[in-house]
């Protein structure tokens, strides 16, 4: 019927047809005023003749389209009421701990996915999978919305960072084992940069043409936000009664200049603080200067007054404090004589005494023969010194390596003992990680001379091992007459170079697993260098002993999510770990652990899974009725306090999706998505379009009466 | 004055009427004459001529007592009043003065104002003489006030129809030349000319000294272009043909034939023309009255 009603169209253009039907003859007088006429007048009315033709066209045909009440279907369009299978990625990472008015971040995307929920009918199904899950198996979508509701009601916002493309391919493999005609993709984040990396790009071809994906911003910009991206104890290693500096890194990540008071927090108590301001955008460190008084584990904690994103404004860290720093030292060359040891020069700088024989040194040194390195327990020292060991059986270099990859600090002299090939097969063999920062080569040796030897030609001096004592530095009377060369390794990434002679590195360095190996090329003693003899000697190795033994410090700090791996003695008998959550926390700890861990017969290794927030946490077990305790740090991942955002639009085109919709906030989600299934009702738009002709139309018509 | 004969541009009637106006009308019929008489003719003697029924308000120093002590009726006498008046009517005969609307051209129209002009001269005695024009002298009518004088004049209006083209001025000029004596010089046009070559030619009557008078004489169409859409006028004088959207161009067009008419006003006040513009919807015989009544005021 409404059809017919396209016949109305010819009205207007019978009307202008008629109007300007053949013109009548009419014997005039003179056309000496017509002549006279403007004939722009006539032009200008032709031409708002046919403005008005078109503008009422246009009008019966806008009505006319109004009453089919048309909509515009999307590509995506299935017909209405179909069942629905609906993924929601949901960003849980510690970014949307945000609070923006006093809401998190995280809680409008809750509503925004309970909204998603809610706009589900009967016979529809729907997963939620968060950003950062530990689960990384893809979720079973659930025709149970309520019990799902009821789920993502309870959901909390973990302190952890994820990228993007991990949650979207589980989502997309919740939806493929989907059966329902459609299927929507939610992605409800903060846009932050950090998440959509260029992992994204393989996913592209992913997503079928036929399947919405909706990205929802759940964030605002944050306007005040110092968090703290790093903190460490300086190279004085933790013993008591010696002052210990803790450096820290804050930076400004939220729009506006701040100012906030920053804390240190030892085993829950503030023993100081001071107060920090940054412009938006800077960056700062700060140091604070500590006693400790007794020995022990200490559980510490570097805090920032609270702003809008809270989950950043705290650093844990963990500290042995010890009597004594322990050092085992290696002698490779045993003598009678003690002044001939290859660890005397070394005992020597690491055990000053005073003038009165009273040992001020925080380092307690033991020294044992190679023959006896096996028996020591190695994680019972800070740090291991090696001095013209020949060579390493493969028992000793298979400890070796466990104790430096599971945190400890190795340093390594060379001498006239040592065999380069034993070295680089236990300590850099093919198919395993190498501790040596570079293989050994060949002795170079000096020509003879009025001053033989090689001088250092160049020093690290940012490094942390000469950087407090760049000053005591004089390396120009240093002559070192032999040293072994060096051979890149094939993959020396972890390697570099803290001093180099005229003719090759002198002393490298290489990160091997959470511990440090330090290669000095050339001997402890006086036969191949006069190092020892130099002033700077004792400064330098005491640094090198701190560096190294550091590694050990930071074993025990993790970023949320990582495992922790408790290093034990070998065991006799099975044993249960107890590890406990940190004390600080949304919710209040009662003391008990949240994990119990058994350990076997022979096992000397547990692993926690559950670091999922940020804290010192505990681990205690009992040997033989032996208590034994060991505290670990669990911090955020620094990388997202960048809370950098991507545009919108930038992130749908970064996904590559067939169809993506951007949606500005919560609010407007159902409407999005209402669009999305069922199209958009074009008839109000035409009846818009309607009276606006109306208006053109009397407009024209006027004005061309006027003329 | 009675006349036997019949002409479709002498209606007795409406002629009558003209005469039986009211008492201003008459008197200015009468004031009309006397007053084109005052300027260049003074001084003159009268002769009786005949006696007319008395009306209130009739000067009482030409009351007939005699005939009224006689017969007990009242008459007034009337004078042959100088008659050394001549005028002449000039009237447009040229192709743009064919058109009308309604039944009545123009040119007719101007036939029915030329009849009653006439008609009026000779019954005051006047010499009344004839010229019809269009580009060129087609008509000429020595002036006479015999009584069959009018007659001639109707005759030869009603065979005349108009047509050719307009160039007034030239005939003016040749006109103008060719009157000998100062008098009256009423022209009947449409004037759709260049106007400075007419204003030129009108002033050449007013060197002479002749009184002249313009009936510029247009249908109510010419100005108001009552068409509707598209319309292919027709030149009646050229031929030439001009389509127009008389809608559109209507109000521009009033505002150019306004223009024209202004002019044309302004330069007659100016050269002491008495213009009158004329409309061929308007009763001639009102027009007429109206005008002898404006005119008696400017006396």
């Amino acid at each position: 019927m409404i059809h017919l009603l396209w016949a109305a169209l010819a009205i207007p253009v019978i009307i202008h047809l008629v109007h300007r039907r053949k013109a009548k003859e009419v014997p005039f007088s003179t056309l000496r005023f017509l002549q006279l006429v403007d004939q722009r007048v006539a032009r200008r009315h032709r031409l708002k003749e046919i403005l008005l033709l078109v503008a009422r066209l246009l009008l019966i045909a806008a009505l006319i389209g109004a009453l089919y009440r048309p909509m515009v279907r999307s590509a995506t369009f299935r017909g209405a009421n179909v069942p629905t299978t609906a993924a929601v990625v949901l960003d849980n990472t510690y970014s949307m701990r945000a609070a923006a008015q006093g809401a998190l971040h995280f809680d409008s995307a809750k509503r925004a996915a309970g909204r998603i929920l809610d706009g589900l009918r009967r016979g529809d199904a729907a997963c939620i999978v968060p950003f950062d899950s530990p689960d990384p198996a893809p979720p079973e979508a659930t025709t149970g919305l309520s019990r799902l509701r009821e789920e993502l009601n309870a959901m909390e916002c973990g302190y952890g960072t994820a990228e993007l493309a991990g949650a979207l391919r589980r989502a997309l493999a919740a939806l493929q084992k989907g059966t329902t005609p459609r299927k929507e993709l939610y992605v409800i984040t903060d846009f932050q940069k950090l998440s959509w990396t260029s992992a994204l790009s393989e996913l592209k071809g992913s997503f079928p043409a036929d399947m919405p994906v909706f990205l929802v911003d759940a964030g605002r910009e944050v306007g005040t936000n110092l968090a703290l991206t790093h903190a460490e104890f300086g190279l004085n290693v933790q013993v008591a009664g010696a002052a210990s500096d803790v450096y820290c890194t804050i930076r400004n990540t939220g729009r506006l200049n701040a100012r906030k008071d920053l804390g240190l927090f030892l085993n829950g108590e503030k023993v100081d603080h001071r107060e920090v301001a940054l412009a938006a955008g800077a960056e700062a460190t700060a140091a604070f200067s500590h006693v400790f008084a007794q020995t022990g584990d200490v559980g510490g904690e570097l805090r920032l007054d609270a702003d809008e994103l809270d989950a950043d404004n705290a650093r844990c860290f963990t500290a042995a404090v010890r009597g004594k720093l322990p050092v085992l030292l290696v002698n490779g060359d045993p003598s009678a004589v003690p002044t001939l040891n290859e660890t005397f020069f070394l005992e020597l700088a690491l055990q000053t005494p005073s003038p009165s024989g009273l040992v001020l040194s925080p380092i307690q040194t033991k020294t044992v023969v190679e023959g006896e390195l096996s028996r020591e327990r190695l994680e019972d020292y800070a740090c291991l010194i090696l001095a013209n060991v020949p060579r390493l059986t493969d028992l000793a270099a298979d400890h070796l390596r466990r104790y430096v990859t599971g945190g400890g600090g190795l340093v390594i002299f060379t001498g006239n003992r040592v065999d380069p090939a034993s070295y680089n097969t236990s300590l850099a063999g093919a198919g395993q990680e190498p501790l040596l920062p570079a293989l050994l080569g060949e002795v170079r040796q000096s020509e003879e001379g009025p001053q033989p030897g090689y001088r250092i030609r160049s020093l690290a001096r940012e490094h942390p091992v000469f950087r407090a004592i760049a000053d005591q530095m004089d390396t120009e009377g240093c002559r070192v007459r032999r040293f072994f060369s060096v051979i890149p390794l094939k993959n020396a990434g972890e390697s570099s170079v803290l001093a180099e002679l005229d003719a090759g590195p002198l002393i490298l360095e290489r990160k091997s697993g959470a511990g440090i190996v330090i290669l000095c090329t050339s001997s402890a003693d006086l036969e191949w260098n006069n190092l020892p003899a130099r002033r700077f000697f004792l400064p330098m190795l005491h640094q090198m002993v701190y560096y190294a033994a550091q590694s050990a410090q930071s074993a025990g700090n993790l970023t949320v999510g990582t495992p922790y791996v408790l290093q034990m003695p070998p065991l006799d008998k099975p044993v249960d770990v107890s590890f406990f959550a940190p004390a600080t926390g949304e919710k209040a700890i009662d003391g008990k652990p949240v994990a119990v861990v058994a350990a076997a017969q022979g096992q000397n290794a547990v692993t926690f899974q559950d670091t999922r927030r940020p804290g010192v946490y505990r681990a205690a077990y009992s040997v033989d009725g032996q208590p034994y305790e060991r505290l670990f740090a669990v911090n955020v991942d620094a990388r997202e306090s960048d809370l950098t955002r991507i545009e919108p639009e930038e992130a749908a085109k970064m996904l590559g999706a067939p169809v993506a919709k951007v949606v500005e906030g919560p609010d407007r989600l159902l409407l999005v998505v209402r669009r999305e299934r069922e199209g958009l009702p074009l008839w109000n738009y035409l009846f818009g379009l309607a009276l606006a002709l109306a208006v053109v139309e009397t407009f024209i018509a006027n004005v061309m009466l006027r003329d | 004055m009675r006349s036997p004969f019949k002409s479709k541009y002498y209606d007795p009637q409406k002629l009558a009427s003209i005469k039986n106006l009211q008492l201003l009308a008459r008197t200015v019929v009468e004031g009309y004459i006397s007053g084109l008489h005052r300027s260049p003719f003074k001084g003159f003697s009268a002769e009786f001529a005949e006696y007319r029924e008395y009306l209130p308000g009739d000067d009482l120093k030409h009351f007939d007592w005699k005939v009224f002590a006689r017969t007990d009726k009242r008459y007034v006498r009337q004078y042959e009043e100088e008659t050394n008046l001549t005028c002449t009517l000039l009237l447009d005969a040229s192709g743009s003065m064919a058109f009308g609307s309604d039944g009545l051209t123009k040119f007719g129209y101007g036939c029915f104002l030329t009849a009653a002009l006439t008609y009026l001269m000779i019954q005051q005695r006047d010499q009344v003489g004839l010229v019809i024009f269009s580009d060129q002298v087609r008509l000429r009518i020595p002036p006479s006030n015999s009584p069959a004088h009018l007659k001639n004049i109707l005759e030869q209006l009603e065979k005349t129809e108009p047509a050719g083209e307009t160039s007034i001025a030239p005939s003016l000029h040749a006109i103008a030349e060719s009157i000998r004596r100062r008098g009256l010089i009423i022209i009947v046009s449409d004037l759709i000319d260049d106007r400075d070559q007419v204003m030129n030619a009108l002033n050449h009557f007013r060197h002479d000294r002749s009184e002249v008078i313009v009936f510029n004489v247009f249908d109510r169409a010419e100005r108001e272009l009552p068409y509707e859409g598209l319309v292919d006028f027709l030149d009646l004088e050229t031929g030439r043909r001009m389509q127009v959207r008389s809608d559109v161009v209507r109000e521009d067009y009033q505002r150019k034939f306004d223009a024209f008419v202004r002019k044309y006003r302004e330069e007659c006040v100016a050269s002491r023309v008495d213009y009158q513009f004329v409309t061929t919807d308007t009763p001639f015989e009102l027009m007429l009255a109206v005008y002898l009544d404006r005119r008696k005021k400017y006396r």
